[in-house]
């Protein structure tokens, strides 16, 4: 049977025939792939947003601490611009204390909101002026009514958002800047989105917040768009990292006292070695007689 | 542990937002004390910066006076205009003007590709970036 199936196959018009279906299917194939590659759209630089660059933050170095005033300046402006719509789950006031702000304005600002208290003796639910323990209340109930407040677009967290995002601080900041008068050219937003070419996709829900002089501040720092960006930044990253300041003291504690004790120890070292390493072996054979 | 606090601080500068002691004065002393503790902080910090200090200075007080201009778009327009950003602009005009014009042909909802000018747009920007960021902070607070 094969031998007869050899002998067909053998035949040289079943081979050109053979030969020249593989060149022509493969011909076509590779024309449907070039085609293929010529619409593809996939990983384009829009759908990785543009890379912030990297801003000389004051807090950037190995020993640079937070600028507090800018901290300051930074709630001022989350407060008054950004709460609207963010929440701050993770920040209480008392951590404000000797950070921004004295304990006696931590507890003003606690005590202007309404906080659950206890129910009274006939189970009715009450309120209480807010304390420094409580935490930031947030501007919606729960994660559906922010979502139905903004057309379906969450706002979210900004507790950990520094952390949260690649680039933290520095993509922070260009995307709060980064809103272009409008969009380039051909480009198609969803209805209710914005262009920002920072945010992966170039169409995010928020529109831009910051305007020259919208907040007023309290030290006369000319309240420009950069400087509430960099200042809402600077406060965005210490809630993030509110150890921030006392770890890098640490950091340098604890260069100061390991490279100290490193330093002792290899003098300790030496101090011991030293007759071992300097003694020496002297073999006096015995005279001969 | 006090020795160390010491000493680091005398490095850290640190701002502390400490009360007064009296507690009547404290709404009226605190405002114009957490601008003091900062203008120690800036003084002492200064000259652990790099050599831009003097630039620095300099830059603050002019932006002191214009209160309203942002730096960031006077810096952002100078960039644009800079030899390295220029053929970036150029493009990225040039794309605008090539898509505004596509847009206008009638048969332009049922093309096959539509170009925009992302691309374009991210080029100029990323040359602007790179010009903008090692200057803009020096000119903010």
């Amino acid at each position: 049977m094969f031998k007869s199936a050899y002998k067909t196959f053998n035949q040289p018009m079943i081979q050109k025939f053979i030969a020249g279906g593989v060149g022509i299917s493969g011909l076509t194939a590779s024309y449907l792939l070039y085609q293929d590659s010529m619409t593809a759209n996939a990983m384009t630089a829009a759908e990785h947003g543009l890379h912030p660059p990297s801003y000389n933050w004051p807090h950037n170095g190995m020993f640079e601490t937070f600028d507090h005033a800018s901290i300051r300046r930074g709630f001022q402006v989350y407060r008054e611009v950004c709460a609207a719509c963010h929440s701050l789950d993770r920040i209480a006031w008392r951590e404000l204390v000797g950070v921004s702000h004295t304990a006696s304005e931590a507890k003003a600002m606690a005590e202007e909101l309404e906080y659950d208290d206890e129910p009274d003796d006939e189970g009715k639910p009450r309120k209480r002026p807010g304390k420094l323990a409580d935490y930031i209340p947030g501007p919606y109930e729960n994660e559906e009514a922010a979502r139905a407040a903004n057309q379906g677009a969450l706002p979210p967290d900004l507790s950990l958002i520094v952390k949260a995002r690649h680039g933290g601080c520095d993509y922070i900041f260009s995307l709060l800047t980064g809103y272009p008068d409008e969009p380039p050219a051909g480009v198609v937003l969803p209805p209710g989105s914005n262009y920002n070419p920072y945010f992966p996709g170039g169409s995010i829900a928020m529109g831009r917040v910051l305007f020259d002089d919208l907040v007023e501040y309290e030290d006369g720092t000319p309240a420009t768009t950069s400087q509430m960006a960099k200042d809402v930044t600077t406060f965005l990253n210490w809630a993030s990292e509110p150890e921030h300041d006392e770890r890098k003291k640490w950091g340098l504690k604890a260069i100061i006292i390991l490279s100290s004790l490193y330093m002792l120890s290899l003098w300790v070292k030496r101090f011991k070695w030293t007759p071992i390493k300097n003694r020496k072996f002297r073999f006096d054979p015995p005279k001969k007689q | 542990m006090s020795f160390f606090r010491d000493l680091l601080e005398s490095v850290i500068p640190t701002a502390y937002a400490d009360e007064p002691v009296e507690d009547e004065e404290a709404p009226v002393e605190t405002p114009e004390e957490a601008p003091e503790v900062e203008v120690e902080e800036e003084t002492v910090e200064e000259p652990e910066e790099d050599g831009d200090d003097e630039d620095e200075e300099d830059e603050e007080d002019e932006d002191e006076d214009e209160e309203s201009e942002d730096p960031l778009d006077s810096l952002r327009e100078e960039c644009t205009k800079t030899i390295a950003c220029k053929p970036f602009d150029h493009h990225f005009h040039e794309c605008i003007e090539r898509v505004t014009k596509e847009m206008e042909e009638p048969d332009y909802e049922h093309k096959h590709y539509k170009e925009d000018c992302v691309e374009e747009y991210f080029h100029l920007q990323h040359c602007v970036n790179d010009c903008v960021a090692p200057r803009l902070f020096n000119k903010l607070k």
